[in-house]
């Protein structure tokens, strides 16, 4: 290998790490609210098909940012479905629930599928305390209204 | 034992005190599974379970406790630590 080949390979694998760290970053910044950060697409379903674990939820997004606010960019398309983190979801009784509440609270006001994966049995586990919906999760309290 | 197993298997108050240094430790090392990782989130937390907890204890099957003990004190900070 001569000298150019190596400096090209040695370059290619510092894009390729860069792309990588960049991506990690972006979904932790999404996990936590920035939905306007890039992920891959996953699959989706009808958001109204989906039922609510918890019985009320905050406005607001730990990190900052609105429920109402990613309704009204997905409602108006400023926001890619996409770009979203999938929803984790957990099948009880033939139903299925999220461990997300508000995101799914917003991709239902915005009448938009949303991205989902099924949730691992040790998530499901660890958030049993969100179970907290007296209607079996038809619907949802916003809490501060 | 992980923090829901230790959650659940508290019935003195020697138990809780071991669940709370858990919890603690928990923040410490994984910060980024808490939801609710300021003093303010976790408090306002607190308020909207509490007010949200008879739902918890009727889809688990079980009575609403009518007077808090040890393990509803557990339950009521490991629910803040995530509650949306």
């Amino acid at each position: 290998m001569n000298f150019h080949q190596s400096s090209l390979r040695w370059l290619a694998v510092l894009l390729l790490s860069l792309l990588w760290a960049t991506m990690g970053s972006a979904a932790a910044l999404a996990e936590r609210g920035n939905f306007r950060q890039s992920s891959l697409a996953a699959n989706t379903i009808d958001s109204a098909a989906v039922r609510f674990r918890q019985s009320s939820i905050s406005r607001n997004f730990s990190a900052g940012g609105t429920i109402d606010d990613l309704a009204a960019g997905l409602r108006s398309g400023s926001v890619n479905p996409n770009s979203i983190p999938p929803i984790r979801l957990v099948e009880r009784e033939g139903s299925m629930f999220t461990l997300d509440n508000r995101r799914l609270w917003s991709f239902q006001q915005a009448e938009v599928p949303i991205p989902y994966r099924m949730a691992t049995p040790q998530e499901a586990a660890a958030e049993a305390w969100k179970f907290t919906t007296p209607n079996g999760g038809t619907s949802i309290r916003v809490r501060g209204q | 034992m992980t923090l829901a197993e230790h959650t659940n298997s508290i019935r003195s108050r020697e138990d809780f005190v071991g669940f709370a240094k858990a919890l603690r430790k928990d923040l410490h090392d994984n910060p980024e599974s808490w939801e609710n990782a300021t003093l303010e989130l976790f408090l306002e937390a607190v308020g909207a379970w509490v007010e949200d907890m008879d739902g918890y204890y009727l889809n688990q099957g079980k009575p609403v406790p009518q007077q808090p003990d040890w393990k509803v004190v557990a339950d009521i900070f490991m629910a803040a630590k995530m509650y949306e």
